[in-house]
């Protein structure tokens, strides 16, 4: 009958929306927010330009570890200014070509050699003749016709 | 300019190649490991390397990409979760032999289901075998993938050159070129053949999970 009384024990029970507040509820979340804590250590990478690609003023980055090599591939199309469908292919190490989910942290932990994951780069389409392609080996014929005074 | 592959040569590559990653000491190693040579079995002058794989269906991209770096980050979904009717036991056979016309090793491969019949293009797509940045953007028909930007297509249907059995490939056109590039970035200065192998599967690896 008392309203306001600090023993409501009683009525809070009849709520079907009353939070538990049990201990393991707690333990859970608190797990939960650990998870989603993401690492915010950060690591180096530097990118080495591989053929024709264009070399960027600036070669060494630091990349929080958690990040997806997704983000990595990213940054760099927007410091080249290459766009979605121009070709981009990544390696690490010139030993192979990591996927896009794979995370910086695991890269980095598997082949950084003296204290930075190297990203090589290349803009040359591996699977095919682009217009990119056709227009480079024109420029180059052109200029070797001059070399040969023709 | 660029390297060309005598018959001789390509059996020696091949074999120095399956014999250098012959032991798996990590996952990454796993993905060169498991070839084996093979010869037509009448004719020499054909041989070629062969292994088989699982796969699986690939799922859609987690969306959980998150991003430092500045730019906001758009999620590659390319929304390819077309249902497919077929078996979730995936038989991948593949195969890198001697591309006739521009002396390189060529990539192909068939797939089938556990009832052993061969996969249909657009269920290749949806396999774990093609990396999915790749296949963005790539339009594909019955005997082909494309990408809009390419003049060539990405995948082509083709005999099995000792074989004859209908295979995928991918064109070998840019091959040397491509390899060549990594090569001469490579500070290893050998031009062995194994460098060479080992570089065309760097190259490989950006449109196959070598897995």
């Amino acid at each position: 009958m008392a309203s306001g009384s600090p023993d409501d024990s009683g009525r809070q029970a009849a709520l079907p929306w009353t939070p538990d507040v049990s201990e393991s509820a707690t333990e859970a979340l608190q797990a939960l927010d650990t998870y989603k804590k993401k690492d915010p250590s950060k690591v180096v990478v530097r990118f080495k330009a591989v053929g024709n690609a264009p070399i960027m003023r600036q070669n060494f980055y630091k990349i929080t570890a958690s990040n997806r090599f997704q983000a990595v591939i990213q940054f760099l199309r927007k410091e080249l200014g290459w766009k979605a469908g121009d070709p981009l292919f990544t390696y690490i190490n010139l030993a192979f070509s990591p996927a896009p989910d794979d995370t910086v942290s695991n890269l980095y932990k598997s082949f950084a050699t003296e204290g930075h994951l190297i990203v090589n780069y290349s803009t040359t389409a591996a699977w095919g003749l682009t217009t990119l392609t056709i227009r480079r080996r024109r420029t180059q014929n052109a200029v070797q016709d001059q070399i040969n005074g023709r | 300019m660029t390297v060309m592959f005598t018959r001789q040569q390509f059996d020696e590559a091949c074999r120095e190649f399956i014999h250098a990653h012959q032991s798996i000491s990590s996952a990454y190693e796993a993905r060169l490991s498991g070839w084996s040579w093979k010869e037509h079995h009448t004719l020499p002058g054909f041989g070629y390397m062969h292994r088989i794989v699982t796969l699986n269906w690939r799922h859609p991209a987690s969306a959980d990409t998150f991003l430092e770096i500045d730019d906001s980050l758009d999620v590659v979904d390319d929304g390819t979760t077309a249902s497919h009717d077929s078996p979730d036991s995936l038989t991948c056979h593949q195969y890198v032999v001697l591309s006739a016309t521009f002396r390189v090793p060529a990539f192909y491969f068939s797939i089938h289901g556990s009832s052993g019949s061969p996969l249909q293009l657009t269920d290749i797509m949806q396999t774990s075998l093609l990396r999915e940045d790749v296949c963005e953007g790539t339009v594909a028909t019955t005997f082909a993938v494309s990408h809009p930007a390419m003049n060539f297509p990405l995948l082509s249907q083709g005999e099995h050159p000792t074989l004859g059995t209908p295979c995928w490939y991918f064109h070998p056109c840019e091959t040397a070129s491509t390899v060549e590039e990594i090569l001469k970035e490579s500070e290893e200065n050998s031009r062995r053949p194994l460098s060479w192998m080992e570089a065309w599967f760097t190259v490989l690896s950006t449109a196959v999970d070598m897995q």
